[in-house]
């Protein structure tokens, strides 16, 4: 089992003002195979979050457990998927999507047969020679996307991977990915500021606030799957999507706390 | 219908055929000044003499002052001290750039090398390696070495954090993500600071040259200027024009070679 537990974690930076709390006391148990986003006003530390899990920054206070084990740091059983693909430009794609495998030292022989079948689930088999350069935005975040499947890992942290692309280019990837987690069910955790991102892929939402960065409300999402960019239509959603707007901005009405709110489509 | 290329658009590359043309351009547009001020005689020839004059000194250097051995003296000086500075400034820049560790213990002493300008060290490396082979390559060994351990450094501490943290994440180890991650990262930057240093290398071999030497482009023109022979001052100065151009193709060439996957060269 690969769940994910955030015990009391937070994050303070040094700053020469002072120091910045980016993240105060934050639990979350995110459960095996779920598909969790994390969404909250940018600064929120919402990166911050998904990159302790992933070991790549370390909590000033408290601990990140997956699968039992307390992160120490990062490893090919939590792949990682960045808004800048971060592939290499010397690679080709399919050497781009076998560097884990050759990485952790898997044998030769099934290098071909992973990145291959990976290609082609991407729809990228015409693509397995070519450098990264001569790819678009949206086939670059797909090979990024192998890479990180490619060591088959129980744990999927994906901070902002759709970020960069254009909207209908974001359509195809979100498709894609929930058609990916579909087949191979794995614990994904995805950063995003775009909460209809969120509600179309997300099992449940966790929203923080900004400035430190807490857990507001964790909201369980209930639409069917396998699910279409349809129901962002459907009353359900528009209506979820306001609870979540207002909790981030919050202008809830029964919080009267923040006089300088601003409005909801800002 | 052949389409013109745009001439005044902003970072817009020319096709190859239009961006040779306007360089023939621009040399054949120097070459029509010299010869319109000197041929008319506006300018005395002991100042600036005619293009076919140089053309001349040029000529008669090569078949009678030995002007080949000259070139191949201060060629192979230039190989050696900038081989050897090389071979030292890449692994030392890749590991200051790479390991903090290392930047702060080298740091200080390369920083302040830097401000050293390598003519004051002359005269040290004549009392040491007198006036030989030797003090010529080393002249060019500290003139390159020390800039060139700095822009390296500075290069490889400028790879994306993210394709090592991704490294990190495909399982890599330190040393895995250093030689696959780091250095094929850093390479093409490196290749053409060798090329921007290669021109540091030909400004020092000169001013070795200028001191206590026998041969080389850079005694051939102190002793013609000693003699007032502007021709051939010219001619050698051009000469090293030519030679530092062809160095700069080389390695122009060598970063294309290796890395077909870059977008594009820089200056």
């Amino acid at each position: 089992m690969s769940t994910i537990s955030v015990r009391n974690v937070s994050k303070t930076f040094a700053m020469r003002s002072g120091t910045r709390t980016a993240l105060d006391s934050v639990s979350l148990e995110i459960p095996s195979g779920s598909f969790t986003c994390i969404v909250g006003a940018s600064g929120c530390g919402k990166s911050t979050l998904l990159n302790m899990i992933g070991g790549l920054d370390t909590p000033s206070a408290g601990r990140i457990e997956v699968a039992g084990s307390v992160v120490e740091g990062p490893g090919p059983e939590r792949g990682m998927v960045f808004q800048s693909y971060a592939l290499y430009p010397w690679l080709r794609v399919r050497q781009n999507v076998e560097f884990g495998l050759r990485m952790t030292k898997r044998p030769k022989s099934t290098w071909k047969q992973v990145s291959e079948g990976l290609l082609e689930e991407m729809g990228l088999s015409d693509f397995a020679d070519a450098y990264p350069r001569e790819l678009s935005g949206g086939m670059r975040q797909r090979v990024a996307i192998a890479r990180a499947l490619a060591t088959d890992p129980p744990v999927m942290l994906m901070d902002e991977p759709f970020g960069a692309l254009d909207a209908l280019t974001r359509i195809g990837a979100q498709r894609l990915l929930l058609d990916i987690w579909q087949r191979h069910r794995r614990t994904i955790v995805f950063v995003t500021h775009d909460i209809n991102e969120a509600l179309l892929l997300g099992d449940q939402l966790v929203v923080l606030s900004s400035s430190p960065g807490r857990v507001k409300e964790l909201i369980p999402v209930g639409f069917s799957r396998p699910r279409t960019a349809e129901i962002a239509g459907t009353a359900e959603f528009t209506q979820l999507r306001e609870r979540v707007l207002s909790m981030i901005f919050d202008t809830s009405p029964q919080s009267a706390r923040r006089p300088d709110v601003r409005s909801a489509s800002a | 219908m052949k389409r013109r290329p745009d001439w005044s658009s902003l970072l817009t590359p020319l096709p190859g055929r239009w961006a040779i043309g306007l360089g023939v351009v621009g040399v054949a547009s120097l070459l029509a000044v010299w010869a319109a001020v000197t041929y008319s005689g506006m300018v005395e020839p002991f100042f600036l003499p005619s293009p076919t004059a140089v053309g001349h000194a040029f000529y008669d250097l090569l078949m009678n002052f030995g002007f080949l051995e000259d070139i191949w003296a201060s060629l192979r000086r230039i190989l050696v001290g900038f081989v050897l500075a090389v071979v030292l400034a890449v692994p030392i820049g890749v590991a200051m750039g790479s390991m903090a560790t290392v930047q702060s213990m080298l740091e200080p002493i390369l920083g302040a090398a830097r401000y050293m300008p390598a003519t004051a060290f002359i005269s040290l490396l004549i009392i040491w390696m007198g006036i030989g082979e030797a003090e010529k390559s080393g002249l060019i060994f500290i003139g390159v070495f020390f800039p060139l351990c700095l822009v390296i450094a500075d290069a490889a501490s400028a790879t994306p954090r993210e394709r090592l943290n991704a490294a990190y994440t495909l399982g890599a180890s330190r040393a895995r993500a250093f030689w696959n991650v780091l250095l094929p990262s850093t390479m093409p930057q490196i290749i053409d600071l060798l090329r921007i240093a290669a021109g540091w290398a030909w400004t020092y071999v000169v001013v070795a040259e200028l001191v206590a030497a026998d041969s080389g482009i850079g005694q051939v023109i102190i002793t013609s200027g000693r003699f007032l022979r502007t021709d051939q001052v010219i001619a050698a100065v051009l000469t090293i024009g030519v030679l530092g151009l062809i160095t700069d193709l080389f390695f122009r060439v060598l970063y294309k070679r290796l890395f077909p996957y870059a977008e594009r060269v820089t200056r």
